[in-house]
């Protein structure tokens, strides 16, 4: 679905006579593979090159060195510009940034419109997506008397009715209250469970990674681990160094192996740790 | 009492299809040189509330003392209220305008009307209190990183030496590590000048490391003030109210339903750890 090899994104700043002044590189040397249908987590510090590398991924953003392909197609070639939009969605952080019409279902039916899609599909499209993020019972309100987390999703439905096969999240829940959060991810998981849609999500918020396929962490323009949930939550001390934590519970876990209580590592849930107390005590 | 709010209401749109009840019958007093933690889901007043406490909104009905004076009467100064309550708003760097650190910073302070050496005194000694060394100051704010320019936010509030510091979600969109040093370094700066904190948060986590009195706010009413210990402890009617407890208070209480004799009053990690220890006989 989506091919990443040896990418490299330079910043060129100048000065005001042109001459260039510093080049920072903020994506140095990157190569991965998403699979169809996969959900992968993307952790990283503030200035890692997360967003950078997101944006490579629908042709925001083309590269210094290296390619990306998106469904086969190179996305510096501009013919193919359109095609990769089309099939790789981008949802930003503020949601008040990203809707543009008055009403609900307009929002959601202006990717398509621009996409000259006939009027009655239009419809059926703005009507499924409103349904696969459950918002349909708001289709003739006005975004702006919605919640954040409802915003967020009116986004995610106005990229759905694109229908594509990817969609990349920068931070999506970033701005949001703890249900606004929930409310997100589970559509976000929903989408990816149920439609079969790509997920790239980038996030701050360890605890939205645990349901991932895969994560990888990045940290000055390259990618400095990868594995499921488990296996990166379950190195605390390097993920610190990284300027990131873990969840909560999996800090208890860590700092009871730490004191001799041997609980299985990388522990991601409550649930979880539980069980593993409750079998460890009896 | 520093702040006292006495049956405080505000609605907005009134008399329009609009008309929006944001703060009920809100009341409460705090002290000088508490940190308080002010939590609640999005829409349920808390923005609202902070706006009120420096007199940037005015209430429809009830009164506000700021250090026995009622901020409402005729002759008082909200100006001088203004530099004395200082308020961050959510992704403060996005109002730095000058060309340097030190400018942005300066702007304050110069403001007020003081005098140069005495607004530029305020402007180094803020830059330390939020941990921004020397060498960044005739740097512009535009080229440091998203937690540096936070901080010289805060620091252009600081420089206007206010009694209350109010931060509305000060570490939205910053990664663990930046969010750790914000909160640490207004902890210490808490603990070395007896400033009042106001923090305003949706992370439960921060919450529990931080604050010692919570207060919790639904759908415009202040529906509970208390300890940490004590709000966590209620978590259940904290779910109600769209909130949660931080993840520790979870394990505990679940293990508690399971029939292990654990204190459930637990709110962070070394807590949980020292109390699970015990029952494991390790202690």
């Amino acid at each position: 679905m989506i091919k990443v090899e040896d990418l490299a994104f330079e910043y060129i700043r100048r000065d005001e006579d042109g001459n260039v002044e510093s080049i920072s590189r903020a994506i140095d040397g990157i190569s991965m593979e998403i699979a169809r249908g996969d959900f992968v987590a993307i952790l990283g510090a503030n200035g890692s090159g997360k967003s950078t590398l997101a944006k490579h991924i629908n042709a925001i953003l083309y590269p210094t060195e290296g390619t990306v392909w998106v469904n086969g197609l190179d996305t510096r070639e501009e013919k193919n510009l359109w095609d990769i939009r089309q099939s790789a969605g981008m949802v930003f952080q503020n949601p008040d940034n990203q809707i543009i019409a008055s009403i609900v279902e307009e929002d959601v039916g202006f990717g398509p419109e621009n996409l000259g899609i006939p009027t009655d599909e239009i419809w059926e499209r703005v009507e499924k997506s409103l349904k696969s993020v459950g918002m349909l019972e708001f289709r003739n309100m006005s975004p702006n008397k919605l919640s954040g987390g409802q915003k967020q999703r009116i986004a995610i439905a106005g990229i759905m009715a694109m229908k594509p096969q990817c969609i990349v999240l920068d931070e999506p829940t970033a701005m949001l209250d703890p249900s606004g959060r929930k409310e997100v991810l589970s559509t976000i998981m929903n989408l990816n469970k149920a439609e079969k849609v790509t997920v790239l999500l980038i996030t701050h918020h360890m605890d939205e990674v645990i349901y991932a396929d895969k994560v990888l962490v990045m940290d000055n323009g390259r990618i400095v681990m990868q594995g499921t949930p488990r296996q990166v939550f379950s190195m605390v001390e390097e993920l610190k160094k990284y300027r990131l934590d873990v969840p909560q519970v999996t800090l208890l876990a860590y700092e009871l192996r730490k004191a001799g209580i041997m609980v299985p590592e990388g522990i991601l849930t409550v649930d979880e740790l539980v069980d593993s107390i409750a079998g460890y005590i009896s | 009492m520093q702040i006292v709010f006495d049956k405080v209401n505000y609605i907005y749109n009134i008399g329009t299809s609009f008309e929006m009840h944001a703060l009920k019958d809100v009341s409460f007093s705090i002290g000088k040189g508490e940190f308080v933690g002010l939590i609640g889901h999005t829409g349920s007043g808390k923005s609202t509330l902070i706006q009120h406490m420096n007199g940037l909104v005015k209430a429809t009905e009830g009164s506000i003392y700021f250090n026995g004076m009622d901020i409402y009467d005729k002759d008082y100064s909200l100006r001088e209220l203004r530099s004395k309550v200082g308020l961050v708003f959510q992704y403060p760097e996005h109002q730095l305008f000058e060309t340097t650190v030190f400018k942005d910073v300066n702007f304050g302070p110069r403001n007020l009307g003081l005098d140069k050496l005495e607004a530029d005194l305020r402007t180094y000694e803020a830059l330390k209190m939020v941990g921004i060394g020397d060498e960044l100051l005739d740097v512009s704010p535009f080229e440091l990183s998203g937690g540096q320019k936070r901080r010289i936010a805060i620091a252009g509030i600081l420089a206007m030496k206010p009694e209350v510091l109010i931060l509305d979600e000060p570490t939205a969109g910053l990664d663990p590590k930046g969010r750790d040093d914000i909160l640490d370094q207004i902890a210490y700066l808490h603990k070395e000048s007896n400033i009042t904190v106001i923090l305003v948060t949706h992370s439960m986590e921060d919450v529990a490391k931080y604050v010692d009195r919570v207060m919790v706010m639904n759908k415009g009413s202040l529906a509970m003030d208390g300890t940490v210990r004590e709000i966590f402890t209620r978590f259940r009617e904290l779910e109600e109210m769209q909130l949660a407890a931080p993840q520790v208070t979870y394990v505990m209480n679940e293990l508690r339903s399971r029939g292990f004799g654990v204190r459930t009053d637990v709110i962070n990690v070394s807590e949980a750890r020292d109390e699970l220890l015990k029952v494991f006989g390790r202690e």
